[in-house]
């Protein structure tokens, strides 16, 4: 890592390396940081950070707290995020279709990316029952282990799925966590071959996923669909008879409005 | 004074690189270096270095095709730890001691637990005739300017359902119809706050208006309520456009943003 970072990054400023450093160090449990805890973590001089965080909140990406003097984010570095979303495409398209098979389930409906070794969830429909699971926008997830991720595995070639799956024993997270690498791989040509992935309780023991992969006009893969519910509502039947072919045909309605077109139904020039 | 103090020690090289970070959350398409610079003020040669530092990182990507810059999924992460850090309570706090300050009248944030108001957070203003808020009093939604608030964004199935369940009459034991409530809280939605003349508890004038999560839920409710006598007229109006922005700062802190509902046609 430090070797590829030296030799890509020769243009890189210091101070601003140190200072997203001091951004991504709240991204963890705790809301608040002090002065001290950050220079600890960071093995930076307080007085390095304190400026850092003078000018981070002097922007308002971070806010001190009144009551202790500790720091936490700020409103701007909220906007930051929600650009992000407005500008991806991917996003605007899904957001209508999400709705749609949101209100045929009512579950939470998931939209993600595979990036690095990561599945990412940047957008949620959530269900309106009492008992939900918890929204996982903002966070990611190792891909193995979450429908989203799997579908989206699939259909990368075998030397991305090796840097991805990078170990041949995988971390386990819950008793179904599926940690031998063949056998992730021996499912995921299932999983291409049926057009959905399943995670039946392999990254939360009480939680079940279903998950279309979202193709765009280069037959690239771009992204996932998924519903997310508790296993007591969704039973691997209920999946398979049920919650599959929904989710595939989300993944294929927002693959067309993306311009893909399957195999089989080329000079069909209808706009969607 | 602390403020000034503090400024003294501003990086000069990060201040740039939120202006470019900004510069980018800001366009609607991906941008180029030149394009970039230009909007920044800094010369291409800078701000291709503040962009090698943020590309290393994962703030900014750039599109292999055509070598323009968008923001990274590093910054989305970034603000979504802000949203999960971020509660109700502590969004809401300042913001009602602020109102409550600013109009010199009884504040409060209500949320709804299993179909009931609860009041979360009280401020009470310190005047000599004011109302007491009693908590633990149930008051039927559609009765209520708080109920209101939080029926007129319910999904249709639920509130066909709360509707069923609910009372029909109110306090007078004027009977109420589906239909009537149903008006009431179409005008609700368009105008971001309801107004309450003493419907529920004579002598009491109050006006309710929601806070919304980033899931467009309503996450909230901001409640201002005073003697009749001292909220009508234009004093009432100016109290419920404060209170209607007061409810929009705390949807904003909680992430909620118009941008993100997609067009209508789609």
């Amino acid at each position: 890592m430090a070797q590829t970072r030296r030799k890509k990054t020769e243009y890189i400023i210091q101070s601003v390396d140190h200072a997203l450093d001091v951004l991504e160090a709240f991204q963890g449990e705790e809301d608040e940081l002090g002065i001290t805890e950050l220079s600890r973590r960071l093995k930076l001089h307080k007085n390095n950070i304190f400026r850092i965080l003078a000018t981070l909140e002097s922007r308002g990406y971070v806010e001190q707290n009144p009551a202790n003097d500790n720091y936490r984010l700020g409103l701007k570095a909220l906007e930051l995020g929600q650009a992000y979303i407005r500008h991806t495409g991917l996003l605007r398209v899904a957001r209508p279709v999400m709705e749609r098979l949101n209100e045929r389930v009512n579950e939470n409906i998931y939209i993600g990316v595979l990036k690095g070794r990561f599945a990412y969830y940047l957008d949620c429909v959530e269900c309106t029952q009492t008992v939900r699971v918890l929204s996982r926008v903002g966070c990611h997830v190792p891909p193995y282990c979450s429908s989203m991720g799997k579908a989206q595995l699939a259909h990368e070639n075998a030397e991305n799925l090796l840097a991805i799956l990078h170990k041949k024993e995988l971390r386990r997270y819950t008793g179904k966590t599926i940690t031998d690498r063949d056998q992730v791989i021996a499912q995921l040509a299932e999983v291409r071959e049926k057009g959905y992935a399943v995670d039946d309780e392999e990254w939360d023991e009480a939680v079940r996923c279903v998950g279309a992969p979202i193709f765009d006009y280069n037959r690239k893969v771009v992204g996932a669909i998924s519903i997310s519910a508790p296993s007591v509502r969704m039973s691997m039947e209920k999946i398979e008879k049920e919650y599959a072919p929904l989710v595939k045909q989300a993944g294929e309605e927002i693959s067309s409005r993306l311009g893909y077109k399957a195999a089989g139904a080329a000079g069909e020039e209808g706009r969607g | 004074m602390i403020r000034r103090a503090k400024n003294e020690y501003l990086i000069r090289s990060l201040d740039h690189t939120l202006d470019v970070l900004e510069a980018l959350s800001r366009s609607t398409e991906e941008m180029g270096l030149a394009q970039v610079a230009r909007q920044v003020g800094l010369h291409k040669n800078s701000v291709f270095r503040l962009m090698a530092t943020l590309e290393n990182r994962g703030f900014v990507e750039r599109n292999p095709s055509t070598g323009n810059y968008l923001l990274g999924l590093r910054a989305f992460e970034c603000g979504y730890a802000y949203l999960h850090h971020a509660s109700l309570a502590a969004a809401a706090r300042p913001i009602l001691l602020r109102l409550a300050a600013l109009l010199a009248e009884n504040a409060c944030l209500a949320v709804l637990r299993d179909g009931h108001i609860f009041y979360q957070e009280e401020v009470v203003a310190e005047r000599s005739v004011r109302v007491i808020p009693r908590q633990g009093t149930r008051i039927p939604l559609g009765f209520s300017a708080v109920g209101k608030a939080f029926l007129a964004h319910l999904p249709e199935s639920d509130l066909a359902r709360l509707l069923e369940s609910a009372p029909a009459c109110g306090p007078a034991g004027a009977p109420r119809s589906p239909a009537s409530l149903r008006a009431e809280l179409a005008q609700v939605r368009r105008r971001g706050y309801v107004v309450d003349k003493g419907g529920w508890e004579a002598g009491v004038t109050g006006a309710a208006a929601p806070a919304f999560d980033f899931h467009g839920k309503v996450a909230g409710v901001l409640y201002i309520f005073a003697p009749s006598y001292r909220f009508s007229g234009a004093s009432l109006e100016k109290a419920a456009r404060e209170l209607r922005e007061a409810a929009e700062e705390v949807s904003r802190r909680l992430g909620y943003f118009i941008g993100m509902q997609p067009p209508a046609s789609a």
